[in-house]
């Protein structure tokens, strides 16, 4: 029960002002209005910016995503995907053994790759090879030596998994190779005439070692930045919409470029940093050589950030919960990035309206570039369209984002 | 069952699936996926751009070249009229591959003594630059073989190779029908991870825990719904995979239940053990996150677990999608028998306990 | 300028779906500056959303609005220079420390050099900050929040200064402190405008203007409004125990269209033109006096607003079996600690069967984690809690059973139909088969959910949320109810109906705990036990409370001066 005199005789609270006189109101009420607030702009995108950077190195969750996230994928997709296959678990039938199948399984067993377990019959690996337990049977045929001196064909039989295409035709190419190996040394010590008539001389330009890798790690990277850049950005905003501080800043004189801007350069910062744990993971973990310039990898990550940074801004104008934003963020960044970057999966081979599709993905061009640095070198005829193309889907993003956004609540 | 569980496992579904945005989020990223996964995950190489150098004037490199023109994989030949084009068609990739004939092939051809062509492949794309390899090898092995065929018997015995399982060797039927275990595991993860940590807060997670439900219960409510969202999105993608892609079902259907069956058990326990980690909604998220890029990419989804380095295998054999792969696959296209599948079963029901136990465990100790 | 006009709104109306209700309806007023303008109103009202228009943060449906001289849309950026404005939620980021929260307001409302240094001295003289300029505002407590929001608003010295329920859940101390800053500004010709849910506020405005449903009912001096019902209301007192069966039957007859409890007292406020009401009408048994009283602006604002809703809810078949003499509730020694920190210090109280009890105090005193313990939500260091007998962590199935709960903010499946609510917390608590049926069937006549069955509950208007969270905490006919903060931030009619509802609870033999840092909740309870710095420092009726205080210098106190005093005598004991 607070009735007005009890207000009136706390002393606490002046009496209400309807029956005082007042001076003359000063300066400071009713101030100079700088509308056209000159270095304001300045000033208030330097304070936007300066907020952003203590948020993020107050609240972890942005440190987490920018270092931890990189760490984490870049592990799993530099060990754990790979296409070259080192051990090949293959059980070798052979049905008559004799001297030939004796050497023949040991020359199999002696090449690196191969883990090598015999039968003598055809029925004993079935098992084995329906619960994926070898990758392949080689079976030597009980006339084996005869045919081969028949000169017939058909001497060895190999049975792949086809579950595993990749994989099947790679066991294939090796025995074949094992296969023509052992052929050849035993014409030479048979004084044999077995040569192939015309042979391939494979040379490997930029990653001599074929391997896997090498050309898998550059992608990663450029699926890690790109879902961490958009992350980051709908994060943020989302995270000012659930907290509701997006309001009392909306009724400042801030405008929509000058938030903007204050959202992108720390993050950007951001994603430098992600971008710079990344290729030292690479470099000194993974054994990938940089063979380009750091100017140049920088440029790239550079137009491509932008694009990531803006994508994400796109998404918070729509998205105003952070589990929302992330969800859209994921999928739009890590989906396409992993079909259509030509990071795992060969661009060439899709159905024509999938490839047109992949055009627009700007992961595409970074994947390019990043091949190109780390295998080849600074080649401008691949790195200069694909900055430049780049940098235009970045403007093209960030002035949809301006559009659609508004400094208001509805 | 208790009525108490059965109201707790009505609600569950409801608030699951009331909001129409939610039940497209269930819908239309798995339909996606399904079709993306089908037509453009693939690591075959067709319609790839090579370039010649032919440094011979004979007509066996013709012939030769040909027989390049024919082949279905390459889409575009370009023809180098001087050595100084090889290297920026190849550094801007605009081939992947240059065969380089050199200038006595059809001399040496015809006195049948050796030659040997030699052939640049672009490492930065190793894996189609190893496959392009062998589809040249092939062209040019077959035309040697033609080259003496009919006139001695070829020295050469050829190795025949076929494959059991997926003759074709087409990507889409082993690509595919991972779906059903990568697809079932993301949804189902979701769902579990999110269910604590949104009652919690809305406030609506006080409401259950002041009310007579033991943690057990209100876990066995959670526990349920999972179950029957994850058999019913495996389901529907079985479905999916085999009237749609025509990709046949060569094992038994039940055998298939039973893996999917202990497989969403295993994920339920580990979205659970999550949720009763995490305090809010954004954590629960990232920490489904943190579970499933690996569980992805270390279970053979991708690339073989046989790639992978040693100490790394243990990781993989750890994960419930990676022995659930194994099942799907084998059950459709390798006709494997119970008693195969019964080997990974073991290890996920296995992992289903210990996961369940421990998020029982979890739940109880944070409810006090 | 004082007494110029600072904002015009003509027919303003606002509409957030092109067909449905406007939230705001043609509503047309202006805003003097030098004076603070209330703007007062049940939830729902259309409170916010007229700030935010105000602001220029939403976009007028008609209507046009003019506020400083600028279009709040085409000039908005001029505007933002001009206004301060202060959200609900104070707009304070929670990972900066305070002194870096000014400096950013600071920044981009160009207060620079020297004004500055200057405001920023005064500023946190004025708001009692200047100790915990690197503190992360995050970790200020509600009040010191409200201040800084408050400090972060004014920067500029604004013409127009615009505060959305800047008071909500604040202890009474800071909401006076931020009065005084307020007045202070309008001395200096700043117009002001604050939002309030708390009537008693209404009152120290010069002007106010009262919405509901989106339409303008007043605009003018609160102290008019208020001396219109001058001479119809009424203070019936020496009820005693019979008060609440007092009330619920004045409140039955047709004249009398409010009414509350007040201490010991119940206050009537009757129709325009209707008699005083007498003793014989109100069928009193024991002797009553009936006198008139001196009107609050909350009794005026009722009255506007059509009255108290009469509702009868009819829980016979929930009578409460007698009691036997234990004691419903019963805490003994809580004690609860956190590490080095004790949150609750041997707290102790008992509560008879039938009785509204309530646990008062502010923010971070310790009633909460006491609530808690009783519930059966944390699990206490030390000390017993028991409900209708049975030990909370002996034998929990049982004993919470016996209780039913209703949290802040009502924690129902908002997704899920007001139908589907009733059926799980009927599950949930063991009901099955004919017995929820009925269970359901009888909360749904009691309260009238009948034609809202299939409506989402996170869609349902503020009071009806009330009423489904009531009904499905007894589904189960628990003995007890424990109510968590039930009506903070509640408009008058809806706290009353609620009240209406425990009332007729309580009359059937249910026990009921109520935690509130709101005065006038405590006003409602029989007996009031007083937590402070996690001790309970005081437990007594809120009349005997009031009279413990009474000084010469104070002779009448209200509760919340009791509060207030009983407080600084305990500060001073500690610092003793």
């Amino acid at each position: 029960m607070s009735d007005l005199e009890t207000l009136e005789r706390t002393d606490l609270v002046p009496q209400p002002p309807s029956d005082r006189k007042f001076e003359a109101p000063e300066s400071r009420a009713r101030p100079d209005i700088a509308v056209s607030d000159k270095g304001g702009s300045m000033r208030r995108m330097r304070a936007l910016i300066r907020k952003e950077m203590l948020q993020i190195i107050r609240d972890p969750s942005s440190l987490v995503v920018a270092v931890v996230l990189p760490l984490l994928l870049l592990f799993l997709f530099g060990f754990g995907v790979s296409f070259d296959v080192t051990k090949m678990r293959v059980g070798v039938v052979i049905e008559n053994p004799n001297p030939e199948t004796e050497m023949f399984l040991a020359s199999l067993a002696n090449t690196p790759f191969f883990q090598v377990r015999v039968a003598h019959d055809r029925r004993a690996f079935l098992d084995d090879l329906t619960a994926s337990r070898i990758e392949g049977v080689v079976i030597l045929a009980g006339d084996f030596t005869q045919r081969i001196g028949r000169g017939d064909t058909v001497g060895v039989q190999i049975i792949t998994d086809g579950t595993d295409p990749n994989t099947a035709s790679l066991v294939n190419a090796y025995v074949q190779g094992a296969w023509q190996t052992w052929l050849a040394q035993r014409a030479l010590s048979s004084g044999l005439q077995a040569k192939a008539l015309i042979s391939t001389e494979p040379r490997v330009w930029f990653n001599p070692e074929l391997e896997s890798r090498r050309f898998l790690v550059p992608g990663s990277i450029a699926l890690i930045l790109m879902m961490i850049g958009s992350l980051l950005t709908a994060l943020v905003v989302a995270r000012e919409w659930e907290r509701g501080t997006i309001e009392a800043l909306l009724a400042t004189p801030a405008s929509v470029p000058e938030f903007l801007v204050g959202k992108v350069v720390p993050n950007f910062f951001l994603g430098l940093l992600a971008m710079a744990i990344s290729v030292g993971f690479s470099i000194f973990v993974f054994d990938m050589p940089l063979r380009g310039s750091i100017f140049s990898l920088l440029a790239a990550t550079t137009a491509f950030l932008l694009v990531a940074l803006s994508a994400g801004l796109l998404i918070s104008t729509v998205a105003r919960t952070q589990f929302l934003a992330s969800q859209i963020a994921m999928m739009a960044s890590f989906l396409p990035g992993l079909f259509f970057s030509g990071f795992i999966f060969e661009l060439s081979s899709m159905p024509a309206p999938l490839r047109a599709f992949s055009a627009l993905v700007p992961a595409r061009y970074f994947v390019k570039s990043l091949q190109t640095i780390f295998l080849a070198g600074d080649i401008a005829s691949v790195l200069v369209p694909s900055i430049l193309i780049l940098s235009f889907m970045s403007v093209v993003v960030m002035a949809l984002t301006w559009r659609n956004s508004k400094m208001r609540l509805d | 069952m208790p009525p108490k569980l059965i109201a707790l496992i009505i609600k569950e579904l409801l608030s699951a699936f009331h909001d129409p945005r939610t039940r497209i989020a269930f819908i239309v990223p798995p339909i996606m996926q399904v079709f993306l996964y089908a037509y453009a995950a693939t690591l075959e190489v067709t319609n790839a751009p090579i370039g010649v150098y032919n440094e011979d004037w004979g007509q066996s490199s013709r012939q030769l070249i040909s027989r390049f023109e024919k082949a279905s994989a390459f889409s575009t030949i370009t023809y180098f009229k001087s050595e100084k084009e090889i290297q920026p068609a190849i550094d801007s990739q605009g081939v992947l591959a240059v065969v380089r004939i050199p200038q006595d092939f059809s001399r040496k051809i015809a006195a049948r003594e050796p030659v040997s062509v030699q052939v640049l492949l672009d490492g930065r794309k190793s894996n189609s630059a190893q496959i392009l390899n062998s589809y040249i090898n092939a062209i040019v092995a077959n035309y040697a073989v033609d080259v003496v065929l009919g006139e001695e018997r070829p020295d050469v015995s050829a190795v025949l190779d076929r494959s059991w399982f997926n003759p074709n060797r087409e990507y889409r039927n082993t690509m595919v029908p991972s779906l059903v275990g990568t697809l079932t595991m993301t949804t189902v993860l979701m769902v579990m991870v999110m269910s604590v940590s949104r009652e919690r807060e809305l406030g609506t997670f006080e409401q259950l825990l002041v009310s007579p439900l033991q943690p057990l219960e209100i876990m066995i409510g959670k526990a349920v719904p999972g179950l029957i969202i994850g058999v019913a999105l495996g389901t529907a993608i079985t479905a999916i995979v085999t009237l749609v892609f025509g990709i046949p079902l060569t094992g038994s259907i039940f055998v298939l239940y039973a893996g999917l069956i202990v497989f969403t058990l295993a994920i339920i326990g580990v979205g659970l053990f999550i949720s009763s980690l995490v305090s809010t909604q954004q954590q629960a998220m990232l920490g489904a996150m943190v579970y499933m890029m690996p569980a992805m990419m270390l279970s053979g989804f991708t690339s073989p677990v046989q790639n992978m380095p040693d100490w790394l295998q243990p990781v993989a054999l750890l994960n419930p999608l990676t022995h659930f792969l194994v099942i799907v696959r084998g059950v459709f296209l390798r006709d494997m028998p119970m008693a195969l599948v019964a080997e990974r079963i073991w290890p996920m029901a296995v992992m289903a306990v210990f996961t369940l136990t421990a998020a029982s465990w979890l739940f109880r100790r944070k409810l006090g | 300028m004082t007494g110029e006009e600072i904002a015009i709104v003509d027919k303003l109306t606002k509409r957030f779906t092109p067909d449905g209700t406007p939230a705001l309806d043609a509503i047309s007023f202006s805003i003097k500056s030098g004076q603070v303008t209330g703007v007062a109103g049940p939830d729902g009202a259309g409170k916010t959303t007229l700030m935010r228009l105000m602001a220029g943060l939403l976009v007028p449906t008609e209507g046009k609005l003019t506020v400083c001289g600028y279009d709040t849309i085409k000039d908005s950026i001029a505007l933002h220079h001009a206004i301060g404005y202060m959200p609900q939620r104070f707009g304070l980021y929670e990972d900066l420390t305070v002194l870096e929260n000014l400096t950013l307001y600071a920044d981009l409302r160009g207060v620079v050099g020297k004004a500055r240094t200057e405001t920023f001295e005064r500023l946190l003289a004025f708001t009692d900050l200047a100790r915990f300029t690197s503190r992360l505002a995050g970790n200020l407590s509600g009040g010191m929040k409200q201040k800084l929001g408050l400090a972060c608003a004014m920067l500029k010295s604004p013409r127009l200064l615009l505060l959305d329920e800047p008071s909500v859940g604040v202890d009474p101390i800071s909401r006076r402190e931020l009065w005084r800053m307020v007045l202070a500004l309008t001395e200096d010709g700043v117009a002001v405008v604050w939002t309030t849910a708390y009537l008693d506020e209404a009152e120290n405005c010069a002007e106010v203007i009262v919405l509901n449903n989106g339409a303008l009912l007043y605009k003018g001096d609160p102290k008019a409004m208020t001396a219109h019902i001058g001479d119809r209301v009424f203070l019936v007192e020496g009820g005693g125990g019979e008060r609440r069966t007092l009330l619920a039957r004045a409140l039955s007859r047709p004249e009398i269209i409010d009414g509350v409890l007040q201490g010991d007292a119940v206050r009537l406020v009757v129709k325009e033109d209707a008699p005083a009401p007498t003793a014989v009408e109100l069928e009193s048994a024991g002797r009553v006096t009936i006198a008139p009283a001196k009107p609050r602006f909350e009794d005026a604002f009722v009255a506007m607003l059509g009255g108290q809703p009469k509702r009868t809810l009819d829980l016979q078949a929930a009578r409460q079996p007698a009691s036997e003499g234990r004691a419903a509730v019963e805490a003994i020694d809580l004690t609860m600690k956190f590490g080095d920190f004790t949150a609750a210090d041997h707290i102790s109280f008992s509560i008879k069967r039938g009785e509204i009890f309530g646990l008062l105090g502010p923010n971070g005193a310790g009633k909460s984690t006491t609530f808690k313990m009783m519930c059966g939500l944390l699990r206490p260091t030390g000390g017993t809690a028991r409900v209708d007998g049975y030990d909370l962590y002996r034998a929990p199935s049982a004993a919470r059973g016996r209780l039913g709960y209703m949290a802040q903010k009502f924690s129902l499946y908002g997704d899920l139909s007001v139908r589907q609510n009733l059926d799980f917390f009927g599950g949930a608590y063991g009901l099955w088969g004919a017995k929820k049926r009925d269970a359901i069937d009888r909360v749904v006549a009691a309260f009238d959910l009948g034609p809202h069955l299939g409506v989402k509950a996170g869609t349902l208007p503020l009071g009806f949320k009330q009423r489904l969270a009531l009904s499905c905490a007894i589904l189960h006919n628990p003995p007890v109810l424990f109510l968590d903060e039930p009506t903070s931030g509640v408009d008058p009619i809806t706290r009353r109906e609620f009240w209406g509802y425990i009332n007729s609870m309580i009359a059937s033999g249910v026990t009921v705990m109520v935690t509130t840092h709101f005065m006038d909740e405590a006003e409602y309870c029989d007996r009031v036990a007083l937590i402070y710095r996690g001790k309970s420092i005081a437990i007594d009726t809120p009349d005997a409370l009031q009279a413990s205080v009474r000084t010469p210098a104070l002779p009448n106190p209200t509760l919340e001066d009791a509060f207030i005093a009983l407080i600084e005598a305990q500060d001073r004991r500690e610092a003793a």
